[in-house]
């Protein structure tokens, strides 16, 4: 059929850049230039050179044509954790544009981290990989980041202090230096989550308290320009989901069910914290022995969920347990499970889906 | 591009002499397995048929026939799948096929049949695998496993295409040579050219094999580009695919070069020119879009973003100004000026132009893509930014209804996404979990359907909406579903309730209906509790488990109210209930009777219950006819339990039920049956022969027969018991104990050896072999006949009728076994004397003589038998306390020695006259040789064995 050519008339046509995402919610397509820990700089499509403060910008995705950085974040999505690192290791040595391998070495580290997780000698490996990042970096527009994951792979070590000190002085100096409340949430979040998994229960349920009330606040507030509106749902609907965790590692089932039925009912919880909330009521019903109970509570996250969702893993997981356990009717647990590696191959989740299905 | 360069496909002719093909009958096997696959998409059937052809045939013609059929198959499959990665591995394993075949050395015709599919395939593997790799970044591991499938079809599609090129070259100038040019020499030329384009694809940037054969590639394409000439179409296809070849070498300059020369000479602007190729215009004009698509590529890898820019602008005006017909390349650009659109955060274009890609394209792959980028629209928009919700969700309903369920699925759960605090959140909300739900039912995931309609009825309770209903409906069928498969599960049985109360509430479903859903269903829970119950003890878990099913099951009919369609079935029901419970619970079965009656007497004459309808009227028949029969059951009952007066009332409440209700069949058989059963308890024999009559007359069933043939049976021999002249009652019993094993698909053996028994009686000696043979041949393995003693006595009387039809020769060995395992049995003595030595009996009051053939030894068994018998006789007269002359058993002994010793005598003289004077002996003692203890028979036989000398 004829072309409508009004859909190609108003286009510009220009081969995506790189991307910058502002606070105030555009993406702007560029060619980065310089980026440090305060600005921001690139040329338009009209080739025009643009200066953006660091705490106007909530992230940059740079276009990367490194078929080295592309392999490697496919083992990181594959879960290849072993060849991730490498290949991100090697990518840090291309020549290439300015961004490249403070990027590639940052993936690096991060992908250490990510390996942590599942194997926790890879922390220390992961700390001192972006300890010298930021020795070589420390004023890129990258720092915070690094400075983040730092403190994550610092926790991983068994210094939960020292990480949420070194969290506090970021979100102090991002305050102080204006970095944006971008670095200073996400670091105060990642802090929240330091307290969790040190086991201090109390400490981490106050202080996601005080985070989902602030962002909140935040989002609800006119001021607040749409980009960071949007960051600030994201991560208060992550530490709500946090917070139902850790109120389950302080009082067990009874003290987190309350919690999860509120998440249920609370029209600003997203999607991802309500499907935790089901699956933390999932898990209550199976401590039960309700498995009917905990199926259906599971699949109508696994039925409505997008596949890339974070909780979607989780789910998958515990269905496949509570199936097996109700002999595999009506869908056997492995099927889920399956599922899991397949669509989820780097989430611990599927590392403990594969040791059930014995492989 | 596969539009254009297909052309080349068409005419691939078979250059070699045909040969002797496969039989006629192979080949129409061969044709019909290819229609299948191509015209109905039937593959595994077109297998199936391929699989018996070569099954059936031996001949290597044949086979070979077969398996290029076959090979079709795949071929055709292949060309079906949409999605790139599966069309991949089709395509290789279409591929693997026709490499095997080569393999096994076809004959020339096919041979050559094969290589053309292959190349083919060759060539569509490579186009796939180009379309894979511009959106996939295989590991190392895929590329490996993708390499090592590719390699062998392309190696072998290159040794096919040289050999046609080589055949080509070689043929003497002629009509045929010329002929071949363009048909079989040009494409050869052209597709092995490709395929080393294609090869080179496989391997990553840097590698040698990517260098040798993209340099092979463009040197081959060079060649063809001479020899074509000119500027022919497949020129201009040699530079576009030179251009690519440059590409992946990243030799952009020469790349650009080629693929601009394409652009701006393959359609000539001049008119003149433009005429004299007015016939393939368009595939020219597809060319040019394909050199647009690839160059924009091209500088995409290249980095040079304003060239693209200026490239996309100059498409535009092009297909303006020419106006074309876009192609596969064409909406590519489309495509591709839509992720831009995305990046630039214009989500709506985005999205529109990824609208008007898929629907003109809506069987092709490029729907997929088109819908592909509509997702990546909408995940790439802002949570707050308004999305057309009626394109996206069409097409994710298309990908549905085009069976794409997976594909269909991430995009409602990507829209649902959207869907919180829309302005239309409630006109797509139902529907969207609606498909959802259908989705997860069609991928075999019930739970995540149930789940889905249940989110999608709690989330959105529409009144009134078409996908309110549906939800509510769906999500009751699945909730029935789960508990019928689960009884007992508490769980399941709270969500199918809640499901049905949604259907109620969402009213896709009449309040009464619904309520008969679930009153039957706890009915059937409570019959199947019931069978359970059967064999336990009375106040045991499960009888009390069916008695609380079945007043649940009543209080679910019970609330089927007056008025509804279901009303009177409810009633019955109700009564069915409690009569059922009676079996556990006597105290119901008055209820169920008053309820029956109630409904005949009360609730049928009352003229406020008139049914209205035709529908209404059948009901009431068909329920007329139950209560009636019912109540005739519950009579029957307390008959059984020997309430007084009961079988009376059971006889008159069934008398003329056929006349009331001719067309209620079963019925009216079952109540002729209870009406036989009073007649026999009330001692109406005549009356109840009629019923039997009136039974045979309206044709009952076979079990219907046989038990009341069984009951007549029982009730003759019983009488005969206290009659003075049994024969005939007893005669009769036979009679009907016969029709009621006869009817029986597998008769009782008890049944079996009683009918025996009579017919022994009355000296139906064939009859009771018959019987009694099928018995022990059928009944062999069954462990209540096999390991009693009844096997045992079954053999006598099989003895006992081989003896009596003078059988011996069928009797011996039986008997002879039985004598090893039982040798002091009283009757098999008896059974082995006859055997061994013959014997003489009175019919019709002369003597025959059976005789049998003796020796030496069978007389010395005898003699020892004799003996045995003789003490037995004595021994059992003495415990009588009987004289033996007055013993019968005595006497019948006597005379078988007797006989014993006139049969030695004829063998052996010194036992001359031995046999009269034990007969004279015995007269002494008793002159009338046992006439008053056995009868005139044995004396007969005395009287006889003293006339033999």
């Amino acid at each position: 059929m004829l072309i409508l050519s009004s859909l190609l008339l108003a286009l510009p046509c220009v081969i995506p850049q790189d991307q910058i995402l502002t606070t105030s919610g555009s993406k702007l397509l560029g060619k980065l230039t310089t980026i440090s820990k305060a600005e921001v700089q690139f040329e338009n499509a009209a080739e025009e050179a643009q200066t953006l403060s660091a705490a106007e910008v909530i992230a940059l995705h740079p276009q990367i044509r490194s078929e080295l950085m592309l392999r490697a974040d496919s083992f990181l999505a594959a879960g290849d954790f072993q060849n991730a690192v490498n290949t991100f290791e090697l990518a840090s040595s291309e020549v290439g544009a300015d961004w490249l391998a403070p990027l590639a070495s940052l993936r690096h580290g991060e992908s250490l981290l990510a390996w942590a997780v599942i194997d926790g000698t890879r922390a220390a490996e992961a700390k001192s990989t972006l300890e010298q990042w930021l020795t070589q970096w420390p004023d890129h527009f990258w720092s915070s980041r690094a400075r983040i994951a730092l403190a994550q792979a610092q926790a991983a070590t068994g210094d939960a202090d020292g990480a949420t000190a070194a969290l506090q002085a970021l979100a102090d100096e991002a305050f102080n230096e204006n970095l944006g409340e971008a670095v200073l949430y996400r670091a105060t979040m990642a802090r929240c989550r330091i307290y969790h998994n040190d086991g201090q229960a109390q400490i981490a349920e106050s202080r996601i308290k005080d985070l989902i009330s602030k962002l909140e606040r935040k989002v609800d507030t006119r001021e607040t320009p749409s980009g960071l509106a949007s960051l600030f749902s994201e991560i208060s609907d992550e530490a709500r989901t946090l917070l139902g965790d850790s109120l389950l590692q302080k009082g067990g089932f009874s003290a987190a069910r309350t919690y999860w039925e509120s998440v249920l009912r609370n029209k600003r919880a997203g999607a991802s914290s309500k499907a935790s909330a089901k699956i933390g009521l999932a898990l209550e019903a199976i401590d039960k022995g309700e498995l009917r109970k905990a199926q259906l509570l599971l699949a109508g996250i696994i039925a409505t969920l997008p596949n890339q969702s974070p909780a979607m893993a989780h789910a998958l997981f515990v269905m496949g347990q509570v199936s097996s356990k109700n002999g595999d009717t009506p869908t056997p647990g492995s099927t889920y499970w399956n599922e899991l590696i397949d669509s989820h191959p780097g989430s611990p989740w599927a590392v403990q889906a594969r040791q059930a299905l014995g492989n | 591009m596969i539009a254009t360069t297909a052309l080349l496909l068409i005419p691939f002719l078979c250059p070699v002499p045909q040969e002797e093909g496969g039989s006629s009958a192979v080949r129409a096997q061969a044709t019909f397995a290819r229609a299948l696959s191509k015209d109905f998409g039937f593959f595994d059937l077109a297998d199936k048929v391929i699989d018996k052809a070569l099954s059936a045939t031996s001949s290597t013609t044949d086979q070979n026939e077969l398996l290029l059929a076959r090979c079709d198959i795949k071929k055709t499959a292949a060309w079906r799948t949409k999605e790139t990665a599966e069309k991949l591995n089709a395509w290789s394993a279409a591929g693997s096929t026709f490499i095997q075949f080569l393999a096994s050395s076809p004959n020339a015709r096919l041979k050559s049949q094969a290589q053309t599919g292959l190349g083919e395939i060759a060539y569509q593997y490579g186009l796939t695998l180009r379309d894979y790799l511009a959106v996939n970044s295989p590991s190392p591991e895929e590329r490996a496993r993708l390499i090592k499938g590719a390699e062998a079809i392309f190696q072998t599609a290159i040794t096919g295409t040289n050999e046609l090129i080589r055949w080509w070259k070689d043929l003497p100038d002629s009509d045929e040579k010329n002929g071949a040019r363009y048909s079989i020499y040009y494409p050869a030329e052209f597709y092995r050219a490709l395929t080393y384009y294609y090869w080179a694809l496989l391997y990553p940037k840097g590698e040698p094999e990517r260098d040798v054969h993209s340099l092979k590639a463009i040197s081959l394409l060079e060649d063809f580009a001479m020899l074509s000439g000119g500027s022919s179409l497949t020129t201009f296809l040699a530079y576009l695919h030179m251009g690519d070849a440059y590409t992946i070498r990243e030799e952009w300059d020469d790349a650009e070069a080629y693929y601009q020369y394409v652009i701006e000479e393959a359609v000539p602007s001049d008119k003149e020119a433009r005429d004299n190729i007015k016939h393939e215009i368009e595939r020219r004009q597809g060319t040019v879009q394909d050199a647009y698509m690839h160059l924009l590529d091209c500088y995409g890898l290249w980095g040079k973003s304003t060239e693209a820019q200026q490239l996309t602008a100059s498409f535009q005006a092009w297909v303006d100004d020419e106006g074309v017909y876009l192609n596969a390349s064409g909406y590519r650009i489309l495509l591709a000026s839509a992720r831009t659109m995305i990046a630039l955060g214009e989500y709506q274009a985005a999205i529109e132009t990824a609208e008007l890609v898929a629907e003109d394209n809506e069987r092709s792959v490029l729907r997929l893509e088109a819908n592909a980028v509509m997702m990546q629209a909408i995940q790439a928009a802002p949570a707050s930014f308004p999305i057309d919700l009626d394109i996206l969700f069409g097409a994710s309903q298309g990908a549905y209804f085009q069976e794409n369920y997976k594909e269909g699925l991430e995009g409602l759960q990507l829209l649902l996404t959207r869907l919180q605090g829309h302005r239309r959140s409630e006109e797509f909300g139902p529907r969207l979990y609606y498909y959802i739900g259908r989705c997860w039912s069609k991928l075999k995931h019930p739970l995540e359907s149930a789940a889905s309609h249940q989110l999608g009825y709690q989330l959105f309770p529409i009144d009134d909406d078409e996908f309110t209903i549906q939800n509510a409906k769906q999500w009751r069928l699945l909730a029935q579903k789960f508990r019928d498969a689960n009884p007992g599960d508490a769980f399941l049985d709270s969500f199918y309730g809640s499901a049905l109360e949604a259907e109620k509430n969402a009213g896709g479903t009449t309040p009464d209906a619904a309520l008969w859903h679930s009153a039957k269903s706890d009915y059937d829970l409570a019959k199947a509790a019931k069978r359970i119950a059967k064999k336990a003890v009375p106040e045991s878990k499960e009888v009390k488990d069916a008695i609380r099913a079945y007043e649940k099951a009543i209080r679910s009919y019970g609330q089927i109210e007056l008025g509804s369609a279901h009303y009177e079935k409810a009633l019955n029901q109700i009564g069915i209930c409690h009569y059922e419970m009676s079996a556990f619970a006597p105290e119901q079965l008055p209820d169920a009777a008053r309820i029956f009656a109630e409904y005949l007497e009360q609730f049928v004459v009352n003229p406020e219950n008139t049914p209205v309808d035709a529908r209404a009227r059948k009901t009431r028949r068909d329920m007329m006819a139950q209560a009636d029969f019912y109540l005739g059951r519950c009579y029957r009952s307390q008959a059984k339990a020997a309430k007084a007066g009961a079988w009376e009332q059971l006889r008159n409440h069934l008398t003329g039920f056929g006349e009331r209700y001719p067309d209620q069949t079963e019925f009216v058989h079952t109540a002729i049956y209870y009406r036989l059963e009073s007649y026999i308890a009330l001692g109406q024999t005549k009356e109840a022969l009629a019923a039997f009559d009136e039974l045979q007359a309206v044709q009952a069933s076979d079990r219907v027969m046989q038990i009341s043939a069984f009951i007549l049976y029982r009730d003759f021999i019983k009488r005969s018991e206290n009659d003075d002249e049994p024969t005939p009652l007893r005669k009769t019993a036979t009679t009907f104990l016969h029709t009621a094993n006869a009817l029986a698909p597998t008769p009782a053996w008890q049944n079996l050896i009683t009918e025996a028994n009579l017919h022994l009686e009355f000296g139906e000696y064939k009859t009771t072999q018959e019987i009694i043979e099928r018995v022990l041949r059928d009944y062999a393995a069954e462990q209540s006949f096999a390991q009693g003693s009844s096997r045992f006595y079954a053999q006598l009387t099989l003895v006992e009728a081989y003896l009596f039809q003078d059988n011996l020769p069928a009797a011996a060995p039986l008997v002879d076994s039985m004598l090893a395992s039982k040798p002091t049995n009283l009757k098999v003595m008896q059974a082995a004397l006859k055997i061994k030595v013959g014997y003489p009996r009175v019919e019709k009051g002369r003597v025959k003589e059976v005789i049998t053939e003796t020796t030496a030894e069978s007389l010395a068994v005898a003699d020892e038998i004799i003996q045995k018998l003789i003490l037995l006789a004595e021994n059992d007269a003495k415990k009588a306390d009987l004289n033996k002359y007055l013993f019968a058993d005595y006497w019948h002994i006597k005379v078988m020695q007797a006989y014993l010793l006139y049969v030695h005598s004829k063998a052996d003289s010194s036992f001359k006259g031995k046999h009269n004077e034990l007969i004279r002996g015995l007269e002494r003692l008793a002159p009338d040789l046992g006439l008053n203890v056995v009868g005139q028979d044995t004396v007969t036989l005395f009287k006889w064995l003293k006339t033999k000398q």
